[in-house]
């Protein structure tokens, strides 16, 4: 197990990375890094299928509505049907943005399934982070299971109530599906407060110091993965900026010519 | 030692106070309960107990608190958590670690106490209140009642001698109540000073040392258990343990009792069966990354007209039973009504009247005046059309959604613990009064309320661990309970049906008088 700091030091990493580059290949590496950290960080069998589905369902929505609007310059029609025509261009970038999501997405939940939050809390205060939001986050994250439960609880009630009848008309529909959200709202404040009454009647103060059970340890395995993932970041980081400068016209290097070409290729 | 002086609350914008004034002393070692209606200002007293209200609310408090000396309302959380302990009603929302032995650390971490010493303190605690697993096994594996435990455990831990706890048997089945009770005396019986907030009396009948009755605001008496004043537990529609409550009748009445035959049933008491309304597979279900079975049950055939109560410990498959029967329904194109266990997640609309309408309106159904007009009567929501539904108490809002649900007058009606935190009065006359609306349509309903379940059934499954221990009529189900309610045994000693008090009364005062 890793040391929370360093987990969240590397979310941080793919983040900088995810943001950086420009590269669908490059991109695909990092979510695929990420994907492997999250299956290594013990997330139930039951999720595997569902976040596969998900991944899919972002992919493929980006990449259709972005080919369909996708209104730069130059642009190459793909494909035409009707009126319709699919951009090229638009393809590609919908492909990016959409595996930049994914990988960022899949860092995060990576984190959370593999650090309790109790660790989580304390790496955070430890990072300077301000109590009350390192709290704020560590609960968000517990409850988030429970809270999509709920909306399916929700969905379920609405249906039975209307026998599985839809409104035809888009602003009933939407407006039900706004009011969906009402008792999801109203149950997160009521367990938002009894939950505030708890941890502050079990002595939680965000301005007070707290002791830990097991006081999180930064290890030398935890210098080496920082020192190596580090490596790898600034390598990028500093490829990627002499790239920008190159393409900027404001330094150009004739040795830095097979770098330049390589950045373009691949990152 | 506890100790409140002139304790008064009032909500911002009220007219009155919500409470008090309020005097109050719980000692080392004494079990105070604390009941009344709803609304009575019960949970309120104890926010203020615990200088919640003081601190955070908006309202105005005045009066003194002490416990051991200091004031809740003016000492920082650290220092408070080694004092006094306050237990919230729903368990699984005040736990925020992953393992058993984190969670009973947290209030230990928070009050900065020795590293070296949290992890021996907290598995002392673990043992203490029973859950005797393994120290990093997930809260969320735990039973309702061994969740509530978890969270007394956590809420102790620092070294707190006085424990507020906020209706803690609410949700939990009489075994799960059985074992929170027997943990709180044996507390009380190493020093500690414990009061409780709860409806459901009966388990702790015998068990306080003193009961608080409160009724708007006020206490209308503190008093030991020999000396309840029982009349005023009746005017106010406060549950009872029965058999006290016969014998208080009998002594009243100048009756003695004695046994009787078995009274034959009257077939118009109750819409009987009628024709097959559903027939199930065997139902099967498994949750993932679990061994065993979370239900297993043969193929059940339900007729319309019938009541079923579905009876069981937390965790032996009652709610899975019902999400399986809702399904298969669906599947049969039976209308299916489906309030589950939290009936806040059914109320989207913005007032109690656009609730009540929306199921028939969606459907097209015709009549819907009447059906919302009967709905609402039923339920006894006259008062609350205009109201938003989160608004409301706990109990009301289960009203509402049980209205809202009956409304759309389905071929089949399913409730998961439909009288969770409501009084005994709410309680009964909740069942009673849908029972005419739904007529020859089938009620299937889960429940821990044993009494209420063989009092308005026709027909009772007995689930444990998931599968089918007993489906049959509400007289035999009474002996294949664990433990079995001694509501039930004195039932039997007297040859009764287990059935409602005024029933068992009636026929037991006929006996007398014969």
């Amino acid at each position: 197990m890793f040391d929370p700091r360093l987990k969240f030091i590397l979310v941080l990493m793919v983040g900088s990375l995810a943001v950086i580059l420009n590269s669908a290949a490059a991109l695909g590496l990092l979510a695929v890094g990420c994907g492997l950290s999250l299956i290594a960080s013990g997330i139930p069998a039951r999720w595997k299928g569902r976040a596969v589905a998900i991944i899919l369902a972002i992919v493929w929505s980006t990449v259709l509505s972005q080919s369909l609007f996708y209104g730069q310059q130059p642009r190459t029609a793909l494909l035409e049907i009707g009126p319709l025509v699919f951009w090229r261009e638009g393809l590609e970038h919908g492909l990016v943005q959409s595996i930049r999501f994914i990988g960022i997405s899949l860092a995060g939940i990576a984190l959370a399934i593999s650090t309790p939050p109790d660790k989580l809390l304390s790496a955070m205060q430890k990072m300077g982070i301000p109590s009350g939001l390192c709290f704020l986050t560590v609960t968000a994250l517990r409850f988030m299971p429970t809270v999509g439960n709920e909306i399916l609880t929700v969905r379920a009630a609405r249906r039975h109530r209307s026998g599985g009848r839809i409104s035809r008309r888009p602003w009933v529909l939407i407006a039900t599906e706004v009011s969906l959200l009402m008792p999801i709202l109203a149950r997160s404040l009521r367990r938002a407060r009894s939950l505030a009454e708890s941890m502050h009647i079990r002595g939680f103060d965000p301005r007070a110091h707290r002791s830990s059970r097991q006081a999180i340890c930064w290890t030398l395995r935890d210098t080496w993965v920082l020192m190596s993932s580090a490596s790898i970041f600034l390598s990028v980081a500093s490829a990627k900026a002499l790239y920008l400068l190159y393409t900027l016209e404001l330094t150009y290097h004739p040795k830095l010519r097979s770098l330049y070409g390589w950045c373009r290729d691949w990152l | 030692m506890l100790r409140a002086v002139g304790l008064s609350y009032r909500y911002p914008s009220a007219d009155s106070d919500a409470v008090g004034p309020i005097d109050l002393k719980v000692d080392p070692g004494e079990l105070v309960v604390v009941t009344g209606p709803t609304g009575s200002g019960k949970s309120t007293l104890l926010r203020l107990l615990a200088g919640l209200l003081q601190r955070h609310g908006r309202g105005e408090a005045s009066g003194k608190i002490e416990i051991d000396g200091k004031d809740p309302s003016e000492i920082a959380p650290h220092q408070r958590a080694t004092a006094l302990a306050y237990v919230t009603q729903s368990p699984g929302d005040q736990i925020v670690c992953r393992s058993l032995l984190d969670e009973v650390s947290f209030g230990l971490e928070s009050t900065s106490c020795d590293p070296q010493t949290i992890e021996s303190t907290a598995l002392a605690w673990l043992q203490r209140v029973g859950l005797d697993y393994p120290p990093d096994l997930h809260p969320e594996s735990l039973s309702g009642g061994e969740q509530q435990r978890l969270v007394i455990g956590a809420s102790l831990a620092a070294g707190a001698k006085t424990v507020l706890l906020d209706e803690p048997l609410s949700q939990l089945d009489p075994k799960g109540a059985q074992a929170v009770i027997q943990m709180l005396k044996k507390m009380t019986q190493d020093g500690w000073a414990v009061v409780v907030v709860e409806h459901r009396i009966q388990e702790l009948w015998d068990k306080a040392d003193r009961f608080i009755l409160m009724d708007e605001g006020t206490i209308l008496f503190d008093n030991p258990v020999d000396s309840i004043p029982l009349t005023a537990f009746r005017r106010l529609g406060l549950s009872i343990p029965p058999i006290v409550d016969i014998r208080d009748r009998a002594e009243l009445d100048g009756c003695q009792l004695k046994a009787v035959q078995p009274p034959s049933v009257d077939p118009n008491q109750t819409s009987g069966p009628g024709k097959l309304l559903l027939k199930t597979r065997a139902i099967e279900v498994s949750y993932t990354g679990r061994k065993e079975r979370a239900l297993e049950t043969p193929v059940l055939a339900i007729d319309s007209g019938e009541r079923l109560a579905i009876l069981g410990h937390n965790g032996s498959g009652k709610s899975t039973l019902l999400r399986e029967l809702s399904q298969i329904a669906s599947e049969q194109s039976l209308s299916v009504a489906f309030v589950p266990q939290n009936a806040d997640l059914t109320l989207f609309n913005s007032t109690v009247q656009g609730e009540i309408e929306f199921g028939p309106r969606e459907r097209g159904s015709d009549a819907l005046e009447q059906r919302v007009h009967d709905a609402v009567q039923a339920l006894g929501l006259e008062d609350y059309r205009t109201r938003p539904p989160h608004s409301l108490s706990k109990g009301q809002r289960v009203r509402v959604a049980v209205a809202s649900a009956l409304a759309c007058l389905p071929d089949l009606l399913l409730l998961d613990e439909p009288t969770a935190g409501q009084d005994a009065a709410q309680m009964h006359n909740t069942m009673r009064s849908i029972d005419p609306l739904l007529a020859n349509r089938t009620l299937i309903f889960a429940t821990h309320d044993v009494q209420l379940a063989l009092s308005f059934s026709t027909r009772v499954i007995v689930l444990e661990e998931g599968q089918l221990i007993f489906d049959g009529p509400p007289d035999e189900a009474a002996s294949v309970l664990n433990p079995v309610p001694p509501w039930v045994h004195f039932c039997h000693r007297h040859g009764l049906s287990v059935s409602t008090v005024d029933d068992a009364y009636r026929q037991l005062k006929c006996s007398t008088q014969d």
